[in-house]
């Protein structure tokens, strides 16, 4: 089972034909990931590395591509992510970071009028380990098992994946929402597929400063939508409020936002709250 | 880009929305002069991008020149939220008819735009109790629609008139200047028209290239460490690089220089940093594959802040070849003549030739440093720093 991606996921590369898209596709490949088909306006009818590329996303469908994700130039990503959603591709990985705020509110909103699952932007991506990988994610420090892990920073995720496996403890899904203030599937959205995973008996959260993401999560507990236990570490308890971190998402306006408001929410809620990531080791 | 107080109400201004007749003032003695010129009872405001400012004693009502010099001298190189008092706004005090709030931020949950207009404002406002709370369609709201929504705050005519043109320059403003904010609260009715009393803008900072009026945004927003950051990340966009001043001249506790690799990974570095008691003068994160002079260039640039104790850098378990990031991380202390107490915590791709890499620069410096790797957590490490801090004292 897993969530949002596993083996019967057939992945569209968006730009397979770039230099950073053919490390992206090596990564996925690794880890199990079925890509089907390269996407390259231009360059239709070549392959990469035994890959078929073709000019168009229909093409890509045609062939049983049935998620995507993106590695092309900043100027041309709004019409590549409309083409992906317009494909009916889902999901639908977002990684660039620095995407114009009126950008990322058209795409996310369109990407929810065509029922598509957006990943990003500024995601890592999302993998179910030892199944299928759609991101840019070093496969060796995940293992399969049942702690899905939901992350509103890449790096930390494969950090916190490293410590769980380091542990004995595998992971069925574990998704990067992307770090910024504007992201389609979030915190929320990704814990109630968590919860309906067969697979998941338990959910971890790394969540930060800014956004009401985690708040909204502590709703869905009370609200008993969320019965899976959930452990959560929430960073940026001492970083000054009224500053805009490297995640556009990460910024606190006093009480609203802050680590130690969402702590306390989340702890009332039942959730379990590390003081430390590492803690996760004792889960 | 958090916009100071001064350059909002510009931005609103370019949208018809006026302020009070106001002077910015770098000294206590300009503030002197600048309510003598507007006369009456004035308004001293500290010119800071947000922060509960009116809490901190930050806004004060004078009733004469000599008050605004006091509260000027007062105001001028203190601190708050990590940002440094540099210039007051000195701004005739208005009589209002009545008062309002308006703001459009964006709204994660509603992946929109939402606008909110409430009867009242003002210090401690609660948003959330705004009369008017509505998502901004995509295509935008009209001014119909606008005197539409104001008719719920029981305001008719004239007064409606106002209100409607002064919220629909609120809504422009967000829209055309890219704004994850902007706030007016108070705005306050007055005989003939409506003022802006205070206002908040923060921009997008992946926008500022499309925003109207560029020669706007001033320099003073940001600190000259911010600036030259975001100027060479402009020159070179392998990677992400970040930098924020979290710390003015006025602070005089124990400080260290903050480096990560990562935006989740740079604030779970001050979470373990607090826990042994320092703080961070700053926040800077380079990841995603930059380049070793990019990460030369921020660790000179956080390595050469003249009042910094230690300097801390760890990494999340890190895709990039941190070999290169090491190389970078010791030109930068060279360059910067940096010796001083020294962690760095590396984990990730070639942790272990870039541990050697670092650890070779301290033997060679004689710099009392600890090179670590993912056997310890950032607590732990942040507990190294702490203890060289204290042996050096």
């Amino acid at each position: 089972m897993a969530f949002l991606v596993d083996e019967s996921t057939r992945i569209v590369v968006q730009g397979l034909t770039g230099s950073t898209g053919k490390l992206a596709g090596d990564m996925m490949r690794a880890a199990g990931a079925s890509i089907v088909a390269g996407v390259t306006p231009g360059k239709g009818g070549r392959s990469a590395d035994g890959t078929p590329v073709f000019d168009t996303v229909e093409e890509a469908r045609a062939v049983g591509a049935s998620a995507s994700i993106l590695f092309v130039p900043a100027p041309l990503l709004r019409d590549a992510a409309l083409e992906a959603f317009a494909a009916g591709m889902s999901p639908v990985v977002l990684m660039v970071d620095g995407v114009p705020l009126d950008v990322s509110l058209e795409l996310v909103t369109a990407a929810r009028e065509a029922g598509v699952v957006l990943i990003g932007p500024n995601s890592p991506g999302v993998i179910s380990p030892g199944k299928s990988l759609l991101g840019a994610l070093r496969a060796d420090f995940y293992s399969p098992g049942s702690v899905a892990i939901v992350s509103r920073s890449g790096g930390m995720m494969t950090t916190i994946a490293y410590e769980l496996t380091k542990a004995g403890i595998g992971q069925s899904t574990c998704v990067g929402v992307g770090g910024d203030a504007v992201i389609g599937l979030d915190i929320p959205e990704a814990a109630l597929l968590a919860e309906a995973d067969p697979e998941t008996e338990r959910l971890l959260v790394f969540g930060e400063v800014g956004t009401s993401q985690e708040e909204r999560l502590a709703g869905l507990i009370r609200s008993g939508a969320i019965t899976k236990p959930v452990y959560a570490y929430i960073a940026g308890a001492s970083a000054p409020a009224g500053k805009r971190y490297s995640h556009a998402g990460a910024s606190a306006e006093g009480e609203h936002g802050g680590a130690v408001a969402k702590r306390r929410v989340l702890a009332e809620a039942g959730a379990t709250i590390l003081d430390r990531y590492t803690d996760a080791r004792r889960l | 880009m958090r916009l100071v107080e001064s350059v909002a109400k510009q931005v609103l201004s370019r949208h018809g929305l006026k302020a009070p007749r106001g002077i910015e003032c770098r000294t206590a003695a300009e503030a002197r002069a600048a309510a003598d010129e507007l006369g009456g009872e004035v308004f001293v405001k500290a010119q800071v991008a947000f922060g509960d400012r009116a809490g901190a004693g930050l806004v004060r009502r004078a009733a004469g020149a000599v008050e605004a010099e006091t509260a000027a001298r007062q105001m001028l190189g203190s601190e708050i939220e990590a940002s440094l008092v540099e210039s007051v706004l000195v701004e005739a005090a208005i009589e209002a008819v009545e008062s309002f709030y308006v703001s459009v931020h964006v709204d994660d949950e509603e992946r929109a735009r939402v606008l909110r207009v409430g009867s009242g404002g003002g210090a401690g406002y609660d948003r959330d109790e705004a009369e008017v709370q509505v998502v901004v369609p995509r295509h935008g709201l009209e001014l119909f629609d606008i005197r539409n929504l104001v008719g719920r705050l029981g305001v008719r005519g004239a007064e409606r008139e106002v209100l409607a043109r002064a919220v629909a320059a609120v809504v422009s403003a967000a829209r055309d200047w890219h704004a994850y904010t902007v706030e007016v609260n108070p705005l306050f009715l007055v005989e003939d028209g409506a003022l802006a009393i205070d206002a908040k803008v923060e921009l997008d900072d992946y926008s500022l290239a499309a925003v109207p009026d560029p020669g706007l945004l001033p320099d003073q927003v940001e600190a000259d460490r911010e600036r030259r950051a975001r100027e060479y990340q402009q020159s070179d966009h392998r990677g992400s690089f970040r930098y924020v001043q979290l710390i003015g001249e006025s602070y005089d506790g124990a400080r260290v220089g903050s480096h990560s690799v990562g935006g989740g990974e740079s604030l779970v570095v001050f979470d373990a940093l607090e826990s042994v008691g320092l703080r961070p003068a700053n926040y800077c994160d380079t990841s995603g594959a930059p380049s070793q002079e990019k990460v030369a260039f921020a660790a000179a640039l956080i390595a050469s802040q003249p009042e910094i104790d230690g300097y801390f850098f760890s990494s999340c378990i890190a895709n990039q070849p941190l070999s290169v990031t090491a190389n970078g991380l010791v030109e930068g202390f060279r360059r910067a003549g940096w010796r001083g107490p020294t962690v760095v915590r590396i984990a990730g791709n070639e942790e272990a030739e870039a541990r050697e890499t670092v650890s070779a620069w301290a033997e060679a410096e004689g710099v009392r440093a600890r090179v670590v790797g993912r056997e310890l957590d950032e607590w732990q490490a942040a507990e190294l720093l702490r203890g060289l801090l204290a042996e050096g004292a």
